[in-house]
């Protein structure tokens, strides 16, 4: 390939390892880590890594010291714990919204085949779930209420804390679940604030390693474990810890834990200046929701006249990276379950995009890919 | 070339992987397209065996983009591939004859949308994995037979325009399918040993049972003679083609008895022996001349070539005879053949090297 490096505008698909983490990586001395429920001093220094990166991301989703992280595969793994576990439960009535992630959605179709009572709660073109129709939907025996913090595909914000204070005035004992996989690094999201009982996060959406997640639990909250077999996460997860990807998660949130407030404001100055180019330079382009209720990287748009996936290909043979919504919807066609939720027809959605910056890259850097998504855009939409 | 960019259409078969490999190498900048025309999961279609385009094929042209290190993408072309090519194969054999759906997915989706597509990334030409060969001169583009005769497909590839041919490249046409192969091995390609897929990509198990799940059951009917008299069942016509001899489950007669003839009005099939099957001439319809010297003068009057019916057939000498635009009449002028209606009829020059053009064979 002949460009050398790509700037990355597809931050929400994966983050891209940080240079510091890889550093951090590339510091440990492998051959020296033992199995880290070992006793042996070479088991210790395994588990003295971990615990070390437990502490950071416990810090970095602003839990308290005794809320617990349950290493997982990822995401995934920790919404499928959730749901399913919930699901296990007697007469479990589950809540949640449409515009999930599909690692939550799915799972809580499964948890309906297997006996659950699931109501989904549509969205409204505004890209966020009603506060009304879910307070609607949560009833006496709701045993689970999982809400995301922030869409993956528009950034749309979601609201979980006015579901927390409802949750609690109307004294209901359901376990209040998010899915904070997109919120970790680039918004204030704080598990303690947000008197949530459950989150679910992953490493590689904050610069760790794909393969690792967490599920972040509150102090005393029994678990349904997924797996079973060693005593690994007392009990909660069975299985030889992922040593390599849960230091990288701790490096990560490391970084995150110095630099949390600063990040997020180039985030929101990077996503700016594309924003800017892109509005004066182009007509008929518009964001889905509105970008004062987003993440701060994210920005997702509407293109009249633009098929998003011969424009993600056009961009990558010129070196920008961008997606056709989420990382997983792109593979195969489709339209997004997002962008029609909200009321898009399959035909609009085939026309949005989505940006999601870093905050690593410099104003040339985003000015220029701004100008090279201006450019394609041009052309393509003249060579029609 | 200015433009170094070229669009490889890669099936996930060596061919194709060979291709993009062998522009890599000539220090063009090639990129890897596969064309997603069929929703595997949802019709029944065949994941397990290697066919062309399915899932898995797209994970072997994945491979071979990566171990050659050039861009691969999976476009969306299920709408296209509907329109022109699956529906058109049901409409077909509906009507009792035989459709050709590889010449529609090369004219309609393969050098028509893939090439709009691959002009819309910034490329300048759009590379296949085809056994012809192309010569592009200062009169034109020719499309030529592939080197590998065993091998050729130039004859699935006259319905390409001038325009088209002239941005196109085969970079496999000058080699034979051995030499191919060799190459995918020494070049540690994954596809190098991967078995043919001999079969339509979008049809797996029987044409009846493809037929079924589009809405068109078989129905039973009569095999018949010439003088209408019925000799056996069938089990519905579009199992059949015109030519055909095996299979037909009818016995007691002392010759061999062919397909003469399938009338989908009465749901019909009709037999015969082989020289109830022969005639003088027949008609082409929709006929697309791809050569770019033909004078019009010739076509006016006339012209002396070789016309191919089938695949793998060698052609026999025929002489064209104008009736209208898109129309001819192909007469016989030495060894007589089966046409089977449906297929195309592919005219090569006297020398049977060069493609002249091509069209639908009708009665």
């Amino acid at each position: 390939m002949s460009i050398e490096s790509p700037i990355n505008l597809d931050r929400n698909a994966t983050y891209g390892v940080l240079p510091e983490v890889s550093e951090t990586l590339r510091a440990l001395d492998w051959g020296y880590l033992g199995n880290p429920s070992s006793i042996h001093q070479s088991g210790q220094r395994a588990r003295y890594l971990i615990e070390e990166a437990r502490g950071e991301i416990l810090t970095a989703v602003g839990a308290e010291p005794a809320d617990r992280i349950i290493f997982t595969s990822g995401a995934t793994e920790s919404n499928n714990m959730v749901v399913l576990g919930a699901a296990l439960r007697k007469s479990c009535h589950i809540v949640t919204t449409a515009i999930e992630h599909p690692a939550l959605l799915e799972a809580a179709k499964e948890a309906g085949a297997r006996g659950a009572d699931v109501t989904i709660v549509p969205v409204d073109k505004t890209g966020a779930a009603s506060f009304e129709q879910l307070k609607n939907g949560i009833h006496s025996r709701t045993g689970l209420v999982t809400l995301m913090y922030a869409n993956n595909e528009t950034g749309a914000l979601q609201p979980v804390s006015e579901i927390g204070e409802h949750l609690r005035n109307i004294g209901s004992p359901a376990i209040f679940h998010s899915d904070a996989v997109q919120a970790l690094g680039k918004s204030d999201f704080s598990f303690s604030k947000l008197k949530l009982d459950l989150a679910s996060i992953s490493a590689h959406k904050i610069g760790g390693l794909p393969g690792v997640g967490a599920l972040v639990a509150k102090a005393g909250l029994e678990l349904t474990p997924l797996l079973f077999g060693g005593p690994q996460e007392k009990r909660a997860r069975a299985g030889t810890e992922n040593v390599l990807g849960i230091v990288s998660f701790g490096a990560a949130a490391r970084i995150l834990n110095r630099q949390r407030d600063d990040r997020i404001q180039r985030l929101r100055t990077n996503r700016e200046i594309i924003w800017s180019v892109l509005r004066d330079s182009l007509e008929n382009i518009k964001p889905t929701v509105d970008l004062g209720w987003t993440l701060p990287n994210t920005l997702s748009l509407f293109i009249k006249d633009i098929d998003s996936a011969d424009l993600v290909v056009g961009l990558d043979l010129e070196g920008v990276e961008i997606s056709s919504g989420a990382a997983c919807a792109s593979g195969k066609p489709g339209a997004s379950h997002v962008l029609t939720g909200m009321g898009y027809s399959e035909q609009e959605a085939r026309s949005i995009i989505r940006i999601s910056v870093g905050a690593e890259d410099d104003s040339s850097r985003m000015e220029s890919a701004a100008k090279t998504i201006v450019r394609v855009v041009q052309r393509m939409r003249h060579g029609k | 070339m200015e433009n170094k960019r070229i669009a490889v259409a890669m099936s996930g078969g060596v061919d194709s992987s060979v291709a993009a490999y062998l522009l890599k190498n000539q220090g063009l900048d090639p990129l890897g397209i596969s064309m997603q025309v069929w929703d595997y999961r949802n019709n029944g279609g065949s994941c397990t065996r290697a066919t062309c385009c399915s899932p898995d094929d797209f994970t072997d042209a994945r491979r071979v983009a990566g171990r050659i290190n050039i861009p691969y993408y999976v476009f969306d072309f299920e709408k296209t591939f509907e329109r022109e090519v699956i529906s058109k194969f049901v409409r077909t054999y509906e009507s009792g004859q035989t459709p050709n759906p590889c010449v529609d997915c090369n004219s309609k989706v393969k050098f028509l949308e893939l090439r709009n597509r691959a002009k819309a990334l910034g490329c300048s030409a759009v590379a296949t994995g085809h056994y012809a060969q192309v010569k592009h001169t200062d009169t034109g583009s020719h499309l030529l037979r592939g080197v590998d005769s065993d091998k050729d497909q130039s004859y699935f590839l006259y319905g390409l325009k001038q325009s088209e041919l002239a941005q196109t490249l085969f970079p496999v046409g000058h080699l034979t399918k051995p030499e191919v192969r060799e190459i995918a091995k020494e070049a540690g390609l994954p596809t190098a040993s991967k078995p043919e897929s001999q079969d339509i990509c979008f049809v797996s198990g029987t044409v009846a049972e493809f037929m079924k799940r589009r809405g068109v059951p078989a129905r039973k009917g009569n095999i018949l003679n010439k003088r209408g008299e019925i000799l056996a069942q069938h089990d519905g016509i579009h199992t059949y083609t015109v030519g055909q001899r095996r299979g037909l489950g009818v016995g007691g007669s002392e010759q061999p008895l062919y397909v003469t003839e399938i009338d989908s009005a009465t749901n019909s099939v009709v037999v015969g022996p082989a020289e109830e099957l022969e005639r003088d001439c027949y008609i082409v319809s929709q006929v697309n001349w791809i050569n770019p010297t033909l004078s019009k003068e010739g076509l006016k009057t006339g012209i002396n070539c070789i016309a191919q019916m089938r695949h793998r057939h060698k052609g026999v000498p025929v002489k064209i005879e104008p009736i209208d635009n898109s129309t001819v009449r192909v007469i016989f002028t030495g060894e007589f053949a089966t046409v089977s209606p449906g297929q195309a009829a592919v005219f090569y020059d006297e020398s049977n090297t060069e493609v002249l053009g091509g069209g639908k064979i009708g009665l």
